[in-house]
């Protein structure tokens, strides 16, 4: 176990390397120059290239990578050019209401998910299985802005329980986590039901039912279980992008959050808090499925058995 | 056979199974008729598709869409289990009638370990205490003749090679000491020498536990090594049943003739294999008379005419019955 645990670890820090290196060059590829933008439309030659000198831009770019991964290990991710706040303090300012909201959408959705999926599973066929599955449908197709404006139109102004916008209180995460967690929900449920009717047709849950064993029990024990491996793999792809912020959803809620806080560095040019950005939703990730590989393992112990 | 022959643990009377699918109403099992006494083995053989698997799965009360029970009654000590409830059928099913599957493989949880998945069945029937039924799940496990129990009970089943999970299944279908056991084909995935021990180990511990068994496959060489009865099953119809030693030196259906001239001999000169010609006939497309009226070599203007009745061939054998009109064929084969 600590063996595949290990490998796992090793793969995903060099996976963040790779990462840096190619988000750095890119970035100094890409058009447009910070120090332009910085000093405005009109500014002089001269003073462009002193200021481009004392902010290490004039060095060759191997050396600015160099400069840049040394601080990256040292925990200094440079800072914003706008802000001119350190970029870590700016992530992790942001990541607090990203991930409280994060966490709400997706406690949601796990619950209404796996509980719809179970059941139109369980009842394969019926009409109750049609209606869950329709609605399900629906709850993929819809954006979230566009559930995000319904549920402020008929909820939040409507009751005036909810606020519309903002997060000074946690009760105002309530709506943007119904908005945003809606998508999830709908995929989970559909994972869910088609990874539990494939366990449904293996044999050996007739050999549970040829045990005499009460059916709630062979659903949840011998399906459930069994049909775990795909809802995680879906989790954790769902939890890492709901991490590293959903522009939309933050948008319309006026939340400051990761996604808030990328676009408008993009749109800056605000280089050190793009990449430090891309290398944290990259670490994000990266952790992300790390932890599901390592939970991959625990439920099913084939794979461990497999990797020595 | 034992002595006590007179009592009849399972009586199947006229028992249809039908498939309901977009082709129609299909008849899986028709009519059919058997009768198991306590303690003997009775071998069902017949070829894939005969719906040797669907009557396994009707008296565990395990038929499922688009399959359904349209009729008949299995009484089991005199209790009809098609009209039985869920609940009852659950309470039966693992406990009083279990059953070994087909393939070791694939008809074990692969996340649970062994010894849990015994301990699991145990406790559905038992009101025990959860570390009582470990250890008579350990000692079942002991008892089919796993070498290391211990290590075996925490193991899950990808460890284990396909006999000793076939062992695992004959432990998990007989902890709760069943009165009937179903085995469904259950060395038909084995090799060899493999399946001579299972078939060693079944014997032995049916008698040990006074289990009667329903032994189904298609190989007539395990059927003959294990039944006391056979039944041999063709399209969804028991053709004759009788006794082992009358179904082997005086077979009298054309089909079961047919069967025991394709098991390969040892000691003729020729190469060639024997074989029925033809194959079972769709369950969309059976002929109106007799079912096997379409392969047989005997087959006259009558026999497609009426599906024949499973009746007594002589009266010195009442317990040979033949589903076959065509007398004279069936006298040549008695006089040979």
């Amino acid at each position: 176990m600590w063996r595949y645990v290990l490998k796992r670890a090793l793969l995903a820090v060099s996976i963040i390397f790779s990462i840096s290196l190619i988000t750095f060059l890119i970035l100094n590829v890409l058009p447009g120059d910070p120090v332009a933008m910085m000093l405005g439309e009109f500014a002089d030659a001269n003073k462009i290239k002193e200021v481009r000198h004392n902010m290490g831009l004039d060095l060759p770019l191997w050396q600015q990578y160099l400069q840049w991964i040394t601080n990256l290990v040292k925990g200094d991710f440079g800072s914003s050019y706008f802000q001119k706040k350190p970029v870590l303090f700016l992530i992790l300012q942001a990541f607090q209401y990203t991930s409280y909201l994060a966490a709400m959408a997706y406690i949601i959705a796990l619950i209404i998910g796996l509980f719809m999926g179970i059941i139109a599973a369980v009842n394969h066929g019926s009409w109750l299985d049609r209606f869950l599955m329709s609605i399900s449908v629906l709850g993929i197709s819809a954006p979230s802005f566009w559930v995000a404006i319904l549920l402020q139109i008929y909820i939040g102004l409507r009751f005036k329980i909810f606020p519309v916008s903002g997060v000074q209180t946690s009760i105002g995460y309530v709506l943007p986590a119904i908005a945003l967690g809606t998508r999830y929900a709908a995929s989970i449920s559909r994972v869910t039901r088609a990874s539990m009717m494939e366990v449904m047709g293996q044999d050996f849950i007739r050999t549970a039912y040829a045990k005499g064993l009460n059916p709630f029990r062979i659903v949840m024990v011998h399906i459930f279980r069994n049909a775990l491996i795909p809802v995680i793999t879906i989790i954790g792809a769902d939890i890492g992008s709901l991490l590293t912020g959903s522009m939309i959803t933050e948008n319309v809620f006026n939340i400051p959050g990761i996604g808030k806080l990328l676009i408008d560095a993009i749109n800056r040019r605000d280089i050190p808090l793009v990449q430090g950005g891309v290398i944290y939703v990259a670490a994000v990730c990266v952790l992300i499925y790390f932890i599901v590989d390592v939970l991959y393992a625990v439920v099913n112990p084939n794979i461990r058995l497999g990797d020595k | 056979m034992s002595e006590n022959t007179e009592k009849n643990i399972l009586e199947i009377r006229d028992l249809n199974v039908d498939l309901f699918t977009e082709r129609g109403v299909l008849p899986v099992l028709s009519h059919i008729n058997l009768n198991l006494k306590e303690g003997e083995i009775l071998g069902v053989v017949g070829e894939s598709g005969c719906g040797k698997s669907m009557l396994a799965s009707a008296i565990m009360g395990l038929v499922d869409k688009p399959g359904k029970i349209t009729g008949g009654e299995i009484l089991f000590d005199s209790e009809d289990l098609v009209s039985a409830g869920k609940k009852r059928l659950q309470e039966i099913r693992g406990n009083a009638i279990s059953m070994i599957f087909q393939e070791p493989m694939t008809s074990l949880n692969p996340l649970m370990s062994c010894g849990k998945q015994i301990t699991e069945a145990i406790l559905a029937h038992k009101k025990i205490s959860r570390k009582e039924a470990s250890s008579q799940a350990l000692e079942m496990i002991r008892s089919v003749g796993i070498p290391m129990p211990e290590k075996i009970f925490d193991a899950i089943p990808s460890r284990l090679s396909g006999g000793m999970r076939q062992r695992i299944m004959i432990a998990m279908a007989l902890c709760l000491k069943p009165r009937l056991l179903i085995c469904d084909e259950p060395t038909t995935a084995l090799d060899v020498t493999v399946q001579a021990q299972i078939l060693y180990l079944i014997k032995k511990l049916r008698k040990e536990f006074k289990t009667t068994v329903i032994f189904i496959s298609h190989d007539m060489g395990v059927i003959s090594q294990m039944s006391d009865r056979v039944a041999v099953m063709y399209a969804g119809q028991v053709v004759e049943i009788a006794d082992k030693k009358d179904i082997f030196s005086m077979p009298s259906h054309p089909y079961t003739v047919g069967l025991e001239a394709a098991i390969p001999k040892m000691d003729s000169d020729t190469d060639k294999l024997e074989s029925i010609p033809g194959s079972v006939p769709m369950l969309y497309e059976l002929p109106e008379g007799c079912l096997f009226s379409t392969r047989c070599s005997h087959c006259t203007d009558q026999c497609k005419l009426k599906r024949p009745e499973l009746t007594i061939l002589d009266e010195a054998y009442p317990d040979h019955l033949v589903r076959c009109i065509n007398k004279d064929c069936l006298a040549v084969q008695h006089s040979s």
